[in-house]
């Protein structure tokens, strides 16, 4: 397999004025093509500003102060503000967390999906042909009676038809990566299971690669090959699904699969980690989890963590040295 | 509930409809209305109300009922094309400072600021101060005073709509952001503006007929509300229903502006449409 995506040491910072938000900081990952990547984490741990600034779309007061974002053999951070247009939507395109508020409200819904194709077509746009292939996306992603409803506006839709929407227009181009940002936590679980399937589904058919950010490690386990855990701004743990499921080394790791509810073990309460998420602003020394680690020792506020390696598997924690 | 309903449920709303409706056609049928030239002299000045006139007549014998209906279309036009032209500088004004962010955005806040910092009555006499008294140089002196006024209001409407997921999903979709701009944030940025452009519609009319009554706007004879009340104020004791006319016009005038703009607020709130 050949690889897509290569992010090294991204560090994205917030600059505000009671100080900087590190909010990436010091992220590296692989993805290759047609793989699915999994970004887990708690809120606030970076994941969607990961995925903002693969797309250069970090809002301000934000900037990627260092790092290296190489696309398909490109560096994504040295391109002009044009190139990277060309590539967004086209090459990368981004499926966002909230549907209902994923389509603006003052346009009918097959207007938006012919603009995702407009937007990349060039010359000037055959409109006949764009309403073809915007009616064959919706179908597509399992929208009834597309003829009609294209002309409906997206709060005539439920929010898992508007998801489902969503995530035919990300696929319009036939994009070489799909970022999927939370996709399903705004839609009740039995439309997250279909949307997951939908997912699944056109990854086979167009061949794309996914990377799915979420907090919910029972999709990552559904549909990705990979997983990257991130605690506070920096990956803890990176490596192969099914390893990462059997064999968790980083504590947050073990703690996350633990908060997973079973149903083949009887508890009268639902795990939770101790603890709360440290200060984006004035994170702790060392290891970001010492704080609520079961297994901290002092060694773990130095500042080299150690960093475990094992083929394509990497944990960063003292536990390992 | 249909949008109609509720048009017809707000009273207010509609009497001030009633009131511009009325206004509009006097403006623009003047010339089958008025009985008499405004600006035609005779020698009966100061008559008062008669069946031939029936608002009297002012201290040069011109007919006050025909002038009253003339001066309509200064008041409309003046309102119309100088808050036009102030929506044509304020809106991509307060876009881009919206937008943009960072330095561009405090840079336009700040003058922004400046002019707001001069009530809109004394930066437009300032204007005309300076331009000289003429109708379209009052009429780019509204439009100035206006155009910060306008941004203002694009500018915290786009602060918020550039938040929503479908803007930065348009530009996760390789939009630039002039497109976006355009498309995307100003269609959605529409509801307070046009509340605040009906607001600002019955200032403007406030304002030019304190300019006219100054003697800044529209020239002798011109038929205009505010020179009107100015050549009132001498006989307000003898003949004053050469004041009384006018003023009662541009109250209407600025109430029907005001009336409309409360009622497109109201209409215009997502909470109060009962769907």
């Amino acid at each position: 397999m050949s690889r897509l995506l290569e992010v090294r040491d991204l560090k994205t910072y917030f600059f505000l004025r009671k100080g900087v938000v590190k909010a990436v900081d010091g992220v590296s990952f692989d993805l290759d093509k047609g793989e699915a990547l999994g970004i887990v984490g708690e809120s606030g741990s970076g994941k969607t500003v990961t995925a903002l600034s693969i797309m250069r779309l970090v809002p301000y007061p934000g900037r990627i102060v260092d790092g290296e974002i190489k696309f398909k053999g490109r560096d994504l951070l040295s391109l002009g503000e044009d190139e990277m247009r060309k590539i967004r939507g086209k090459e990368i395109s981004m499926i966002f967390q909230d549907p209902h508020n994923s389509l603006n409200p003052v346009y009918n819904v097959g207007w938006q999906v012919g603009e995702a194709i407009e937007l990349h077509t060039e010359g000037k746009p055959i409109w006949s042909r764009i309403l073809d292939k915007v009616i064959s996306i919706l179908r597509g992603v399992g929208i009834p009676k597309v003829e009609e409803r294209i002309y409906d506006y997206p709060h005539q839709f439920s929010g898992g038809q508007k998801q489902r929407i969503m995530i035919g227009m990300s696929v319009s181009n036939n994009p070489d990566l799909i970022i999927a940002d939370e996709p399903t936590t705004a839609l009740d679980v039995t439309i997250q299971a279909q949307i997951i399937d939908l997912l699944k589904e056109l990854r086979h058919r167009y061949g794309s690669s996914i990377m799915l950010i979420t907090h919910n490690m029972g999709l990552v386990a559904e549909l990705c090959d990979r997983v990257a855990v991130m605690y506070s701004g920096k990956v803890v743990e990176y490596g192969d699904i099914n390893r990462i499921f059997e064999e968790p080394l980083h504590p947050y790791t073990q703690l996350l699969l633990e908060c997973i509810p079973r149903t083949d073990r009887d508890v009268d309460r639902l795990m939770s980690i101790p603890g709360e998420p440290p200060d984006p602003i004035s994170p702790p020394r060392g290891c970001r989890f010492h704080p609520r680690c079961p297994y901290a020792k002092d060694w773990c506020r130095r500042d080299d963590i150690y960093v475990y390696r094992d083929n394509d598997h990497m944990v960063s924690c003292e536990l390992y040295r | 509930m249909g949008i109609l309903d509720l048009v017809m449920e707000s009273k207010l709303f509609l009497i001030g409809v009633v009131l511009l409706s009325i206004i509009t056609v006097m403006a623009v049928f003047a010339d089958f209305i008025a009985p008499y030239d405004p600006i035609a002299q005779d020698f009966s000045p100061k008559l008062p109300p008669s069946p031939e006139h029936p608002l009297g007549t002012d201290e040069l014998g011109r007919d006050v009922f025909s002038r009253l209906i003339y001066g309509s279309r200064i008041t409309l036009y003046v309102a119309f094309v100088s808050v036009s032209i102030a929506c044509l500088i304020g809106i991509p004004i307060g876009l881009v400072a919206g937008y943009y962010g960072g330095a561009v955005d405090k840079i336009l806040n700040f003058a922004i600021d400046l002019m707001l910092s001069f009530p809109a009555i004394i930066l437009t006499i300032l204007i005309t101060g300076m331009l000289g008294p003429s109708l379209t140089n009052a009429m780019i002196a509204i439009s100035i005073a206006f155009a910060p006024r306008i941004a203002r209001i694009v500018r915290g409407q786009v602060l918020s709509v550039k938040e929503e997921d479908y803007v930065v999903a348009v530009k996760a979709m390789g939009a630039s952001g002039a497109y976006t701009m355009a498309r995307h944030v100003l269609p959605n940025s529409v509801a307070p503006l046009l509340v605040q452009v009906t607001l600002s519609l019955g200032t403007a009319v406030l304002v030019e007929s304190a300019l006219a009554f100054l003697g800044l706007s529209a020239q002798p004879p011109t038929p205009s509300w505010g020179d009107m009340l100015n050549r009132g104020r001498r006989y307000i004791y003898t003949a004053p229903w050469m004041i009384t006319a006018p003023g009662i016009m541009i109250t209407l005038a600025v109430l029907a502006f005001n009336l409309i703009g409360d009622g497109l607020r109201d209409l215009l709130d997502p909470r109060l449409r009962r769907l």
